[in-house]
């Protein structure tokens, strides 16, 4: 039977959301200026393509070939890479909202934060609502979903939040097998979501049909009963087919590239690549000892910095391990089917970071899925933290009242350890995130709009003096031009399109915010020697030359 | 006429609640980015989770199920009908329109069959 929820409760968990979607939007609610990694650049030129000349991004727009993103689709080069969904979504936002940024950035942080309202649907269902509510509320500050979000991963993030959701169906279809009223709908609804899922990133897919598999093979030594049967096997394999049809009716001109790309990730590593072995890459660390390390992870080339696999850095010091713990020691004590679910979660996690112990050796990228953990760690330290009174009554005898009391304090006390110690640090992140050179100033986006509105389509702009990798690449991005620039040079030299240059830019815009007078006379003396043309805007440190 | 101002007005009745949740969920996005935040907010939350809710709803499903699958599953159904109608009528804009409307049509197809037939059985 259906619990009610309250409205109180309804009521409690829209204003927590809204508190999670005014911290995540603080990057760009005064400075709407678009921000993030080369990735995010990426998906923006690609969505934002759809929405500047309302067509649908089938061939990808001509790029800078730092981007690298004519070789995205492996087997149909120059087409789009991710299924249509993927920037479709963006761009829809962009068309309703009627801008090009904060649609598109508004967006990204509904949709990346809804991991809020997946485990809030799972864990509502398991143990209530104050582990629903807290897991909820903690997952707001996760700095491992933060960074994803904020850097550019957005396949990762989007695959991800699918996880709970889709544990949860199958967990209410498996339930309704072991009670005898086997409810079908929630097969197919594993089945539609794992569909959608997949097409985001196929890796999130990836993990849950290994926590699938595990759930499955844990309660069924539990139940002494697997849950199919001969009565619901036609409609696995109806599930199984309906899966397979959409993303292939959904993706045709992606999916062969998304499961090459998935399977180079698992066996082989991407073009060019060995796969990743923590074992051999430069860390000393024996199998033996591997059995017992969460962390093992040296920078080599998963691209993410050291500090991501550490317990204490990612959780706001090492307060709640012991909450964690106490949460997978309550489910290991407990073991009831939904205790059983929530481990299987972890046993899998464990695994497929620890596949090199069976000496198969995942993708470089491999070390991406931590990004999953929190989504893990979170709910067993709610777990473990509203377990607390429960612990507490089973030891010393007291009556119902006490114990209700106890459990209020514990929550009370645990919120305002989450706002003294968790929430200055996550708020100074966003606040400060991709501030100074790391994001387009407001002169920059301005002439990148200009020429957006202005210039031919097969105008080709060089960019002289922008100091940053990221500004360039956004000045790319918001002109939705080809742009001429180096990864690594402010003026370039090694562009291979160098000679399709029609129009320069020159970029005094941060050195005279710096106050940098050397690097201005530097780069005026390269612009009376190089630049030759007419000018045709002039405005806050930034000048187009037209040349000839 | 009367008729269908007490069905409105039942309506409205009966989902006084979520109108007020969707109204404050519309008044804070307009306060932090105007009225594109508001619009943004509100049409992501139209087009993609109404067309796949008016299909759960007939399944005896509990409502935040309802909900959450409709959200979930129409990040993946509205974009790509928008996508595949984009290229076949060179407009995005026009796709948005066509594709809501489409999926709106097969949801309340999908509802009077599936009305008709539990009343049949």
């Amino acid at each position: 039977m259906e619990e009610k929820i309250s409205k109180q409760e309804i009521f409690l968990v829209i204003l927590i959301y809204l508190g999670m979607l005014y911290l995540w939007t603080l990057p760009f609610q005064q400075q709407k200026i678009p921000y993030g990694e080369g990735d995010a650049t990426i998906h923006f030129i690609i969505a934002d393509n759809m929405y500047v000349t309302d067509k649908p991004t089938l061939k990808l727009p001509e790029t800078n070939p730092v981007f690298a993103l004519q070789r995205g689709n492996v087997y149909m080069p120059g087409y789009l890479f991710y299924a249509p969904q993927f920037h479709t979504n963006f761009a829809i936002a962009e068309i309703v909202g009627g801008d090009r940024i904060v649609p598109f950035y508004l967006y990204l942080a509904i949709a990346c934060s809804a991991i809020f309202f997946s485990l809030y649907i799972l864990l509502r269902r398991l143990f209530g609502p104050a582990v629903a509510v807290l897991a909820s509320f903690l997952i707001i500050f996760s700095m491992r979903d933060r960074l994803t979000y904020l850097w550019g991963q957005w396949g990762t993030a989007l695959t991800f939040l699918f996880v709970p959701v889709i544990i949860y169906a199958y967990y209410r279809y498996t339930e309704t097998v072991f009670e005898k009223k086997e409810k079908m709908i929630y097969l197919y609804m594993v089945s539609l979501l794992a569909a959608v899922q997949f097409l985001f990133h196929p890796l999130g897919t990836a993990v849950c049909l290994g926590m699938i598999l595990v759930y499955t093979a844990l309660v069924s030594i539990k139940e002494k009963k697997i849950p199919i049967n001969s009565k619901n096997i036609k409609h696995i394999l109806f599930g199984i087919f309906l899966f397979i049809f959409i993303i292939c009716a959904f993706a045709p001109l992606q999916i062969p590239s998304h499961l090459g790309r998935l399977g180079r990730e698992v066996a082989v590593g991407e073009a060019g690549q060995t796969p990743y072995n923590p074992l051999k890459e430069g860390y000393n660390v024996s199998k033996f000892a591997r059995i017992f390390k969460w962390y093992d992870f040296p920078e080599t080339f998963h691209g993410i910095p050291e500090f991501y696999f550490s317990f204490k850095n990612i959780y706001y010091g090492s307060w709640m391990l012991p909450f964690l713990f106490l949460g997978v020691i309550f489910l290991a004590l407990k073991r009831r089917r939904k205790d059983i679910l929530i481990l299987s979660m972890v046993i899998t996690f464990y695994i497929i970071t620890h596949m090199d112990l069976f000496n198969i050796y995942l993708g470089p990228k491999m070390p991406r899925l931590f990004y999953i953990e929190s989504d893990i760690f979170y709910p067993l330290i709610a777990i473990g933290i509203v377990s607390i009174p429960i612990f507490i009554t089973s030891l010393i005898k007291t009556d119902e009242k006490f114990k209700k009391i106890l459990s209020y304090a514990v929550l009370v006390f645990a919120v305002i350890l989450v706002f003294s110690i968790n929430t200055k640090p996550t708020y100074d992140h966003f606040k400060n995130a991709y501030a100074g050179a790391l994001r387009m100033n407001s002169a920059q986006f301005e002439a990148a709009n200009w020429i957006n509105e202005n210039l031919p389509t097969d105008a080709a702009v060089m960019y002289a003096g922008t100091p940053t990798f990221l500004q360039r690449a956004w000045l790319h991005a918001v002109s939705a031009r080809l742009g001429i620039f180096d990864q690594f040079n402010v003026i370039p030299i090694n562009d291979p399109n160098i000679n399709r240059t029609n129009y320069i830019l020159m970029d005094y815009s941060w050195y005279q915010m710096m106050g940098d007078q050397q690097s201005i006379a530097q780069l005026q003396g390269w612009e009376k020697e190089n630049v030759k043309g007419d000018i045709v805007y002039d405005k806050n440190g930034v000048k187009i030359y037209k040349i000839a | 006429m009367i008729k269908m101002e007490s069905k409105y007005t039942k309506l409205l009745k009966e989902n006084k609640f979520a109108i007020l949740l969707i109204a404050i969920v519309a008044v804070f996005f307009f306060i932090l980015f105007g009225i594109t935040g508001a619009r943004t907010v509100l049409g992501i939350l139209l087009l993609f989770s109404l067309p796949p809710y008016l299909i759960f709803k007939n399944f005896d499903l509990p409502l935040l199920e309802k909900v959450a699958f409709s959200f979930f599953i129409g990040l993946g159904i509205f974009p790509t009908c928008v996508y595949y109608l984009g290229l076949l009528f060179s407009s995005m804009r026009l796709a948005i329109l066509i594709s809501f409307i489409l999926l709106m049509a097969i949801a309340i197809a999908f509802n009077s069959i599936y009305s008709k037939r539990k009343k049949e059985s």
